[in-house]
């Protein structure tokens, strides 16, 4: 949108029922709840429009591009919406993307729900802290978030809690799927089919999955649910206002710690106030951070909603591991979906035979790329990668895949997002900076996951693995840092998603995350965002104000 | 401090390679790209597969970013003693493994687009290649599942707390 439409004009000047800062895929559900109710909402989103005839995927040499142009990591880009994040104290750099959909146009579609334990830790482990709210009161909003994207998957997984199923049919297993499931049949571990936000069939303005297979670095065909298609193009038609190329400064407050909107910077850097009664903040757990921290007054002079002095800690990351596996027979690799297409938990909880608590979730994927897979190589000696071996290894791409997996890292308040003190966007705002150092549980997790994706390679039939231990780039699950509960001195958000400090003021992204249990997050994220939106439409029935 | 943007703000800029190598780059690449990628029963040399020096340029283009870094890694091996030249780029490897990411990238990269390569490997790029409607319910009915199911029975209780 450009800085002298009408819409924009238009967004600037009027209050707005709700303000939503971020176009993500919580941003993106909050909008289409309030929206669908009638209710006047503008969103602020930093970032354009990205269409699916952008992507790199679209051209032969993609893999390159992806390299630096398209990185997953913003500062490895040279994109005017991001923003800069200062990385040096931290074992892994946080992903994301700012755009009309945020992070989840690189996002894979995996979309998993949380299990019952991961909202218990502190009562079935003992470690960490409890959710405020239990399993139970998430599953009516998982099914409606379902229906609005589109996933496919197989109900019935016995991991989960009875009643568990799906809009859309499961995608096939293909030769890896069904490979790693014999493997898997003979250890005697949990499987099933994965579930993605990726349309097994025509859905919406969805295309059916063509198999492209470049999940993570965009779909080309519109055959993925990232927020921009999933959400925005509805939201539109229900009235929404979306403003792009709109980089909130800070959310101001009036002189009864109310929020009353937004200064933000258009793309031109001229200032605005954008006035609303309630706002609420969707844009991932560093952006939502550095915006509380970014937002001082007299009345909270460390921060907005940060009485409790948790805003930016609890980082949780999910690291992630992974082992390639090579097989005699064709595995067509370069076929997706990315997204797992088949997912265990058979070391998701805690046992009391590991040397830590918690567990782990792990999928097979697809290969996507011959450079991609000679890219994993580059830990091995360099005659094992140069040299005659890149001929062994490029022949191998079809007959390998690959499984990864990501651990619960639990909450700790070293891990943080904190406002650097000299590095800013193009706009002058003060950067985050992460720091995120991997806890000594959460390295015996991953040291015993790759040896169990190593054990399942190996009775699937692969005649050669290649380890990862630790993916420094993956996955773009950014939790924590604004946590939910009911005690004001340890969270920042009530059980809702409100600030307990700020009455009007609300987070839906995956700040709010209490621990991030070991699964894909979007699908959670998502489902609070639609909880938070109903309870929104339900509180302003009854009160002269929002909230 | 803040910067008026032109376009779309959320897609990068089309990278450009600043300028084309010279004969002597292209000469040491040469010999670096046949060290790197050596001929091979039924395949030449990177550098002599056909098509390879077309992509070359479409995958400098797209790691321009890296363009300076190669041209520089090349000037320093001009004058190394071809028998020394694997010992030179494993030396880069382990001591400016950046520098020779990128190096190598691009030239596998280039490689790898060519067509003679795609076709002996078998990798014709990403496809469309819809799935059949019941190729889900084939697979699932062929009991491939049923080993999960007949244990949840006995094992439910460990996987759901």
């Amino acid at each position: 949108m450009e800085p002298s439409s009408p819409l924009h004009e238009h967004a600037k000047d009027s209050i707005a029922d709700v303000l939503v800062i971020g176009a993500g895929p919580s941003g993106g559900m909050v909008t289409h709840v309030l929206s669908q109710a009638g209710f006047d909402v503008v969103c602020l989103e930093q970032g354009d429009w990205v269409s699916s005839s952008d992507f790199p995927t679209n051209r032969p040499e993609w893999e390159l591009l992806v390299q630096k142009q398209w990185a997953h990591h913003p500062n490895e880009r040279d994109v005017a919406a991001d923003y800069p994040t200062e990385v040096s104290e931290s074992d892994i750099t946080p992903v994301m993307y700012n755009a009309v959909g945020g992070s989840s146009l690189f996002f894979g579609a995996q979309w998993p729900r949380l299990l019952p334990s991961d909202l218990m830790v502190r009562s079935v482990d003992g470690v960490a802290a409890d959710w405020p709210l239990g399993y139970q009161e998430l599953t009516e909003h998982y099914d409606a978030a379902d229906q609005v994207v589109g996933v496919a998957g197989l109900g019935g997984n016995p991991a989960y809690p009875d009643g568990l199923d799906y809009p859309l049919p499961p995608h096939p297993l293909g030769a890896i799927g069904m490979t790693a499931a014999r493997g898997l049949n003979k250890l005697g571990w949990h499987w099933w089919p994965g579930t993605v936000a990726i349309p097994s069939v025509r859905f919406k303005e969805l295309a059916q999955c063509e198999r492209w297979g470049t999940c993570e670095w965009g779909c080309p065909r519109g055959a993925k649910a990232s927020a921009d298609v999933a959400f925005w193009v509805h939201n539109l038609r229900s009235g929404a206002r979306l403003v792009t190329g709109a980089r909130v400064r800070e959310i101001l407050v009036d002189s009864a710690g109310r929020t009353r909107g937004a200064a933000w910077v258009d793309r031109g850097g001229v200032e605005h106030v954008q006035a609303a009664r309630a706002v609420v903040l969707c844009c991932n757990g560093i952006g939502t951070a550095r915006l509380l921290l970014n937002s001082t007054s007299a009345l909270f002079p460390d921060g907005l909603a940060n009485t409790s002095g948790l805003v930016g800690k609890n980082l949780m990351l999910h690291p992630n591991a992974a082992v390639l596996g090579v097989y005699e027979d064709d595995m067509n690799s370069h076929r997706g979906p990315l997204g797992e297409t088949l997912v265990s938990l058979e070391f998701y909880e805690t046992r009391p035979e590991h040397d830590f608590v918690r567990g782990m979730k792990f999928g097979a994927h697809p290969f996507p790329g011959v450079l991609n897979q000679l890219e994993f190589h580059r830990g091995l000696p360099f005659d094992q990668v140069w040299g005659p071996a890149i001929h062994g290894i490029v022949a191998s791409h079809s007959r390998s895949f690959f499984y990864s997996g990501q651990i619960d890292d639990l909450p700790e308040e070293t891990n943080q997002v904190t406002l650097d003190p000299q590095l800013t966007d193009s706009d002058g705002i003060p950067a985050p900076k992460v720091r995120y150092r991997i806890s000594d549980n959460s390295r015996r997790q991953l040291a015993f996951l790759v040896e169990r994706l190593d054990d399942a390679h190996h009775a699937a039939g692969a005649t050669r693995t290649v380890r990862l231990p630790l993916a420094t780039d993956q996955p773009g699950h950014l939790l924590g840092t604004a946590r939910m509960g009911a005690d004001p001195a340890a969270s920042v958000v009530d059980p809702n998603g409100r600030a307990h400090d700020v009455p009007n003021l609300y987070v839906a992204d995956g700040s709010v995350f209490v621990t991030g249990g070991a699964v894909n997050p979007t699908a959670t994220i998502v489902a609070l965002a639609h909880r938070l939106g109903q309870h929104l439409v339900a509180t302003a029935r009854h009160q002269k104000d929002i909230a | 401090v803040s910067t008026a943007h032109q376009g779309n703000i959320s897609v990068p800029a089309a990278f450009k390679a600043p300028r084309s190598f010279d004969d002597v780059e292209r000469s040491v690449l040469k010999r670096v790209a046949d060290a790197l990628i050596p001929a091979t029963d039924g395949a030449v040399s990177a550098g002599d597969e056909p098509g390879f020096w077309d992509a070359l340029d479409t995958a400098l283009d797209a790691r321009s970013d890296a363009f300076d870094a190669i041209a520089d890694a090349l000037g320093r091996l001009r004058s190394t003693d071809p028998d020394d030249l694997w010992n030179q780029l494993q030396a880069m490897d382990e001591h400016k493994p950046g520098t020779f990411q990128a190096l190598s990238t691009v030239i596998a990269g280039a490689w790898l687009l060519t067509p003679g390569t795609r076709e002996r490997i078998g990798y014709q790029g990403q496809l469309s290649d819809k799935a059949a409607l019941d190729e889900a319910a084939d697979e699932l009915s062929s009991g491939v599942l049923n080993p999960v199911l007949d244990r949840a029975p006995e094992e439910g209780p460990r996987w759901i707390r």
